[in-house]
């Protein structure tokens, strides 16, 4: 029994004709970089990376408003202790049954929000007292 | 419409802190403020899809359960919520309940929630 191990893909005899003109003065270099390789796919694509971990338990970040700008870190650490501050005192003025329980919710949440706030003050604080020395 | 004397922006950067919380495997925390967050706006449904997301990570089932029928209720074509919630019933193990939901995902050519929950009941010996 005969076997033939040629690929009939890569037989010597099967190659084009290279073209005649500009195109076949190209070294090879420049055919590099005349004609980029278009992958099919993104390797996060590849990875199914792009693709979302759905179970019950996984969410996506919120959706942004379009008139919140949040370029400057800085005015973004502002907006944040300014929404705080203004919010802190009452928490919630509400009427009605349940306003109490919706009222414990919304102050629960505000004070967890200034403890974490108090903490990143005083690491704050504390990072730049031993940076001065 | 978020409560009185708070503005979409201000939900927005609160949301955003959750979600951070989230990120970071503090649940509780997350839990907290969404739980806030639906109190501030009721109608909000990313607030509370998350709300329901978390309470399944921490392991509160029913409480999911419950925020997405709310979500269902006011929107029924709501795949996402409607698949979440047969996770969460699929916890619970009310396998009618959670039947019900897989064969409307399923009504509605939702292939890839509807494979997975199709898989997820049969491990847990429903046909």
């Amino acid at each position: 029994m005969r076997v033939d191990y040629t690929l009939p893909a890569l037989q010597p005899g099967s190659l084009p004709e290279l073209p005649a003109g500009q195109d076949a003065e190209l070294t090879f270099r420049e055919h590099l970089r005349t004609s980029p390789v278009q992958l099919p796919v993104t390797f996060e694509q590849q990875l199914r990376l792009d693709v979302r971990p759905f179970t019950g338990t996984y969410i996506g970040p919120p959706p942004r408003p379009q008139s919140l700008e949040l370029h400057d870190a800085e005015a973004q650490r502002m907006r944040w202790r300014t929404m705080l501050w203004r919010h802190t005192p009452g928490a919630i003025q509400s009427d009605g049954p349940g306003a109490d329980t919706r009222g414990q919710s919304v102050q629960s949440m505000l004070e967890m929000l200034l403890d974490m706030q108090e903490m990143e003050d005083a690491m704050v604080s504390q990072s730049v007292a031993v940076t001065r020395g | 419409m978020p409560e009185k004397g708070w503005t979409s922006e201000e939900i927005y950067l609160l949301a955003d802190r959750g979600y951070a919380l989230y990120r970071q495997g503090r649940y509780q925390e997350a839990a907290v403020i969404f739980e806030g967050l639906t109190t501030l706006d009721p109608m909000n449904s990313y607030c509370r899809t998350a709300l329901a997301a978390v309470c399944l990570a921490l392991g509160f089932p029913d409480r999911a359960a419950n925020e997405l029928t709310f979500l269902l209720n006011r929107n029924p074509a709501d795949h996402d919520a409607r698949a979440r919630r047969c996770e969460a019933y699929c916890e619970l193990k009310r396998w009618s309940d959670a039947h019900q939901d897989l064969t409307i995902l399923q009504r509605n050519g939702e292939r890839n929630h509807s494979q997975r929950l199709a898989w997820r009941m049969q491990a847990g010996g429903v046909q």
